[in-house]
């Protein structure tokens, strides 16, 4: 299956705003036709050409390195290590943000700001014998995960009333042992909150996650891909569900979507799970007793570190802030055809 | 419909003595209670009580017991109404790895044998028992509870290495907060045994009577308790439609899908906010009240703590 969605150069600085929240944009935005291109022409090695424009050169004249390198090779951009370095060097919209940054002290080793998410990729169908595929990434962090169902019978212990769930987290490498477990059961408590379970009752559906990249905020990413999964299957749901993982410093600032270095040097990292809908199913009497609009719960906390109780909010505050954006990103991209 | 027909069947001899009419009304509620238990529990919850008549917010009652396992070198017996724990720590001496050479380790298992629920079969572990025990490690080393350097013996060489086994003797819900009660309960009372450096080389523990007559033994002799810093405290609330009930029961966990956990810690730092999926939205008000409920919890658990530690001297002394 292809190795990364289509980007070009072009597409990705032009249509970069400067907010405070900035995905990739490339994936959902371009028209099939550019896609050709990249499949046809196998991934070379990166030419001396693009490697030698230093980072200072990138910044006084930014155009003009980004001309030329739109002139070298649009067919050489399906290399994913040129895509990396493309991110590393500091694109213009992002000096504004430097010195802010350096004041804030939050110098994030890959250039990212505090608020700034990593490039997410998602694409669907790509297993052919599964009811339901798709794979998720966030930068170096890839989930393929994967959705039969549903099939005949639940469990010995399960309601017949109710659809049942499974699912099976397969690791990147190493046995499977309690991290694997936790993840499973976690994972499949989210899954059974947004499933409506009563539509077909005394059946189950597995749901096969894959690990094939870790790089920090593994558990939302597997839990976005196992959504975006389970819509390519046609299972029914209340709502999509996005999920976000947010790092707390010892000074209390917040990062989001942290990598795995990152998230050793926080003090606390969380994984935060919202529900997401323009129209949903509500439970009766939910959102009738509170003054915060759907968006705003919680489906699935799990946090790792000690945290004032204060840090705890704010996190909470960023991870709505983002599942906003991360959820236009699902829709869009579930929107358009499976690639 | 085996539970129902000997619900009935219980109700019939429990009233056998009270007539007919006081033999049907019996046989009804039990019946209705198997039957419909999400209608049951609802009609109690608007009544503001529980199944088993307690208020919404209240726990039930719990108690502690330390020392009960001789043979462990820390143990504690845990009761939180009928859920019971017994948690043993057993100390063995091991060789550091290269890159963590001044600490020791803490290993922690949580066991559910087939005693302990009708679910759990004696072929496969229950399913919770796995995730509970890296819940439980992942508390003790976020608190940072024990310092790790404190179970160092010889930098490099030698140290402790502590096998914490928790065993449900009686699932009756709130799982987790009653094994991590258990467990900061063994730590307190654990007495690190005396050790020696034998003839060749090795460490090698000195049982109490032989103090006087071997090496002298190492840093251990003012060293035989943990100093444990910022002990963390769990509570779990149900969330079922607007209501929160505090430390459910089994019957309560088992209609109720929704919980969230919170774990607190001495210094009033939030250890960990755990709410695995579930229907019911947490909302920051709903948050916010189940962190005053944790708190008030904590502070209570952390009495009938230090009331069981006192206990426990006045014994040995005496």
């Amino acid at each position: 299956f292809p190795v990364v969605e289509g980007v070009s150069i072009h597409n990705r600085f032009t249509n970069l705003k400067a907010p405070t929240l900035i995905l990739n944009p490339s994936v959902p935005n371009l028209p099939r036709a550019s896609e050709k291109p990249f499949a046809s022409s196998p991934p070379t090695p990166p030419t001396p050409p693009l490697r030698s424009p230093s980072s200072s050169g990138a910044l006084r004249n930014p155009s003009k390195h980004l001309l030329e390198k739109e002139k070298v090779s649009e067919s050489r951009v399906s290399n994913l290590s040129q895509l990396a370095l493309l991110w590393i060097l500091p694109p213009y919209c992002l000096l504004s943000n430097w010195a802010g940054m350096r004041a804030m002290g939050m110098d994030r080793l890959d250039g990212r700001n505090a608020n700034q998410m990593r490039p997410l990729t998602c694409s669907r169908n790509l297993l052919h014998r599964a009811h339901g595929s798709a794979r998720w990434s966030q930068g170096d962090t890839i989930v393929l995960a994967a959705v039969y169902g549903p099939k005949a019978g639940t469990r010995k212990g399960d309601d017949p009333e109710k659809a049942s769930i499974e699912v099976i987290w397969k690791p990147k490498t190493g046995q499977i042992g309690k991290q694997e477990k936790e993840y499973e059961m976690i994972l499949k408590r989210t899954l059974q909150s947004i499933c409506l379970l009563t539509s077909h009752p005394n059946t189950t559906t597995s749901v096969i996650v894959q690990v094939v990249g870790d790089d920090g905020s593994l558990l939302p990413c597997a839990i976005n891909a196992s959504c975006a999964a389970l819509v390519d299957a046609g299972i029914p749901l209340k709502h999509l569900a996005v999920a976000i993982c947010c790092g707390l410093s010892e000074t209390g600032s917040v990062i989001l979507d942290p990598t795995k270095v990152e998230e050793q040097k926080m003090q606390a990292f969380m994984h935060l799970v919202f529900p997401n809908s323009p129209l949903a199913v509500l439970p009766e009497g939910s959102s009738s007793k509170h003054d915060e609009p759907f968006e705003h719960g919680i489906i699935t906390s799990v946090t790792h570190g000690a945290m004032p109780e204060r840090g705890y909010f704010n996190c909470l505050d960023r991870g709505r802030a983002a599942s906003a954006a991360i959820s236009e990103f699902l829709r869009r991209s579930l929107q358009k055809d499976g690639s | 419909m085996a539970t129902s027909a000997r619900g009935g069947g219980e109700g019939e001899a429990a009233a056998g003595g009270g007539g007919g009419g006081g033999a049907a009304a019996e046989m009804e509620v039990e019946a209705y209670r198997r039957l419909f238990p999400v209608a049951y529990f609802e009609r109690h919850l608007r009544e503001s009580v529980r199944l088993d008549a307690r208020p919404l917010a209240s726990p039930r009652d719990t108690s502690v017991a330390l020392g009960l396992v001789g043979s462990a070198d820390g143990s504690a017996l845990v009761k939180f109404g009928d859920t019971t724990m017994v948690a043993a720590i057993k100390l063995e001496v091991m060789t550091p790895p290269a890159e963590s050479s001044d600490e020791g380790s803490v290993a922690v298992e949580f066991y559910m044998p087939p005693i302990c629920s009708p679910t759990v079969r004696p072929g496969r572990s229950a399913e919770v028992a796995p995730v509970i025990s890296k819940q439980l490690s992942d508390v003790i080393m976020s608190s940072g509870m024990i310092n790790l350097k404190d179970l160092c013996l010889i930098n490099g060489k030698a140290s402790w290495i502590a096998y914490l086994d928790i065993y449900c003797l009686n699932a009756d819900g709130s799982l987790f907060d009653a094994a991590l009660v258990s467990t900061v309960a063994a730590f307190t009372h654990l007495e690190i045994p005396l050790v020696s450096v034998s003839d060749d080389g090795r460490v090698v523990t000195v049982p109490g009577e032989l103090e006087g007559k071997t090496k002298l033994p190492l840093v251990n002799k003012d060293k035989r308790k943990l100093m444990l810093n910022n002990v963390p405290f769990s509570l779990t609330c149900g969330l079922h439609k607007e209501h929160i009930l505090v430390d459910p029961t089994a019957e309560e966990e088992s209609i109720i899908e929704t919980f969230v956990t919170v774990v607190l810690d001495t210094l009033g730092r939030v250890v960990s906010v755990y709410k695995p999926g579930g229907s019911v939205l947490a909302y920051t008000s709903i948050l916010k009240e189940c962190i005053t409920l944790a708190k008030r919890r904590a502070q209570q658990l952390r009495n009938i703590l230090n009331e069981s530690v006192s206990a426990m001297e006045v014994d040995k002394s005496s």
